[in-house]
């Protein structure tokens, strides 16, 4: 990194107050929440705001006095309007801040985005922006309108939505996501969203008030196999197996490999990826290397009957390295990880008679932790093998993949590409079925199997792509 | 205590404006300065010298949002801080991000001026949860894992969204004459 990038990041201050504010997530909110369901996950952070209590007794008092509500005035001139209602001014209550517009934030959506984005926007500058968390999506057909989706949510409120000075108007903004949509069409024995025009309503009824806004779903355009269309699990297991890649681990071995396979299918498995190596003498435990990390696993099962695996290691560099320290080594013998309540006992064995695996990364010192989490010394040779952002193991992952693998099927040409991705199917030397996805400018980013994505090196890429280029049942 | 009332007490040169602001913003501030530097002594140090800068800059000044106001300060003052003692800094989230994005925004300093204006042009060209989570990760220095909770997606998603959105920035900059 240099000073010139520095001194850009220290430009960037001077954008506008609107982009910045925006982009704020209140400090008090619990990211832990956020995942139960997209609604609740992104409301419930703002219900750990601490002016959420004022919030509530403010709008607890509106519901009392909710008959003094009266529709009838017009706002100002404000941002996008496209459906407005409106609240009576009071001298004694500040009812000013339940009056809002609506948008969708883009005039469509494909069926397989994620969300589906709307912002509130008081009709009055300087003023706090209340909304109940009620909506309800409707297809629109003529004259007609037909249910869709409903959420009835509590009363809440969204951090942005204060106003800075007496001149801006307080947004708010949301979104509903489109599993959730078919979850309520499938509970509700309804047919498959389609494209077509659709109206979101809020539904304030105790103010006597419906604010709407329009938008067009369309058909997807990208294709099937998308990673972002991917199966979206919403419950977690914390609890999972250690399961050894190996019966026991080398004493040259860099890495003792493990996979932390969640124990019930189709949830998000959440962990801790710390752990603590220590050799064992008879009952006692000694600590080698406690490896205390910020990082959490966080891994998603690719379907519903399918279990999340986190594949990690045991680093024994690390563990000889901190004996070396003490004036002592590595020796064969058993050890014990804990990897949180999870424990795993192994035996290191002396396998210098047999034949290493050589690789090209072999001769790299390679980061130990993944790109989210760098130590000091990870970041020293990240500036050495700068964007490979993957640990040791997952390079040997990643070598593996671009010298063994089969390319058995490249995707139809109506998949091959779409936009900036291409997919293809593999076979890996184990005889297993994978699937890759890449993007960028020349493919260097990809996912393995719906894992985590990669920048690969340029050469290896170019050498796949042009693996790819001579499987027959590519057109190109 | 609304932003408009902390900065009358500021105007009037009232030291509990201090604490207002601390009170409104000291959190938010503290996180973000956390963020850049990846250490509390030096975080806090920070937040306190956003207060003394505050206070000498209010009045003359009298901003339309006290809150981005002192964002900016305390960003920049962390910025600077960072900038001093940048071997130390391998672990902030935000030695990450610039990873990230220098590659894409390597322009030349004649358009220093223009690029926050460019950024932002090109931003509201992006759907509102890709330019929120380019904001979060650059400007704000977010983790990944942070966005990720808070949006209600995969740590995979943001990362490909950020990396999908920093692509286009390239593009777009490249439209405009600039080689980056």
């Amino acid at each position: 990194m240099t000073d010139r990038t520095l001194q850009i990041w220290e430009r960037l201050s001077y954008m506008s107050d609107k982009i910045i504010e925006e982009s704020m997530i209140p400090a008090q909110a619990a990211p832990a929440a956020a995942k139960r369901t997209r609604e609740k996950g992104r409301f419930s952070a703002f219900m750990n705001h601490p002016a959420m209590v004022a919030v509530l007794c403010a709008v607890v008092s509106l519901g009392v006095v909710a008959a003094i509500v009266m529709a009838g005035r017009g706002g100002p001139d404000v941002p996008p309007v496209v459906g407005t209602s409106h609240v009576e001014e009071t001298e004694t209550l500040n009812l000013e801040g339940l009056d809002y517009t609506a948008e969708i934030q883009s005039p469509s959506y494909a069926l397989t985005d994620e969300t589906l984005d709307f912002t509130l926007t008081s009709t009055k500058p300087g003023v706090i922006l209340y909304w109940r968390n009620n909506f309800t999506l409707y297809l629109v057909e003529g004259e007609e309108e037909f249910l869709v989706y409903q959420y009835e949510g509590n009363v809440t409120y969204e951090g942005s939505g204060y106003a800075s000075s007496e001149n801006e108007y307080a947004t708010a903004t949301g979104c509903i996501t489109m599993h959730s949509i078919h979850a309520y069409q499938k509970a509700h024995g309804a047919p498959p969203l389609k494209a077509g025009r659709y109206r979101l309503y809020f539904d304030e009824k105790a103010y006597d008030r419906r604010v709407f806004a329009e938008v067009t779903l369309t058909e997807a355009e990208t294709m099937s196999d998308d990673p972002e269309t991917r199966y979206e699990p919403t419950e977690q297991v914390r609890d999972y197996t250690l399961i050894p890649h190996t019966p026991t681990a080398g004493i040259n071995d860099k890495y003792f490999k493990i996979s932390m396979t969640a124990t019930e299918p189709g949830k998000v498995l959440t962990a801790a990826a710390s752990y603590r190596l220590y050799r064992l003498h008879g009952d006692e435990e000694e600590l080698i290397h406690d490896y205390d990390v910020e990082l959490a696993v966080y891994e998603e099962p690719a379907s519903p009957d399918a279990y999340a695996v986190y594949e990690t290691g045991v680093s024994l560099v690390w563990a000889k390295s901190n004996l070396e320290a003490k004036g002592d080594t590595l020796t064969p013998g058993w050890y014990r990880v804990k990897f949180g309540r999870a424990t795993l006992d192994f035996e290191l064995v002396d396998k210098t008679g047999a034949t290493p695996e050589v690789h090209p990364f072999a001769e790299l010192p390679v980061p130990e932790t993944v790109y989210t989490s760098l130590s000091t010394e990870d970041m020293a040779l990240m500036e050495q093998y700068e964007r490979i952002y993957t640990s040791a193991y997952k390079i040997e992952k990643l070598w593996a993949f671009f010298t063994k693998l089969t390319v058995t099927e490249a995707s139809p040409p109506e998949h091959i590409r779409s936009g900036d991705g291409l997919g293809i199917h593999v076979t890996y030397p184990d005889g297993t079925k994978g699937r890759i996805f890449f993007w960028g400018e020349q493919h260097e980013y990809f996912y393995i199997d719906d894992g985590p994505w990669y920048q690969a090196p340029p050469e290896e890429v170019a050498a796949l792509m042009a693996q790819i280029k001579n499987t027959p049942s590519d057109p190109t | 205590m609304t932003d408009r009332e902390i900065i009358t007490l500021y105007n009037a040169r009232d030291e509990q404006a201090i604490t207002e602001t601390d009170r409104a913003y000291g959190r938010l501030c503290m996180d973000l300065a956390l963020n850049i530097l990846g250490d509390l002594s030096d975080a806090e140090e920070c937040v306190n010298d956003t207060w003394l800068k505050v206070w000498n800059a209010i009045p003359p000044a009298c901003p339309p949002s006290l809150r981005a106001f002192v964002c900016r300060i305390v960003r920049n003052i962390a910025i600077d801080r960072y900038r001093r003692g940048k071997a130390a800094r391998r672990n902030s989230q935000a030695t990450v991000a610039l990873e990230e994005l220098s590659p894409y925004i390597a322009a030349p300093p004649e358009v220093d001026s223009e690029l926050p204006r460019l950024i932002e042009a090109f931003l509201y060209t992006e759907d509102a949860l890709d330019r929120k989570l380019f904001m979060g990760r650059y400007w704000h220095a977010y983790s990944v894992k942070k966005m990720a909770a808070y949006y209600g997606l995969s740590s995979n998603a943001v990362s490909h969204r950020l990396n999908r959105t920093r692509e286009r920035l390239r593009a777009y900059l490249i439209e405009r004459g600039y080689s980056v």
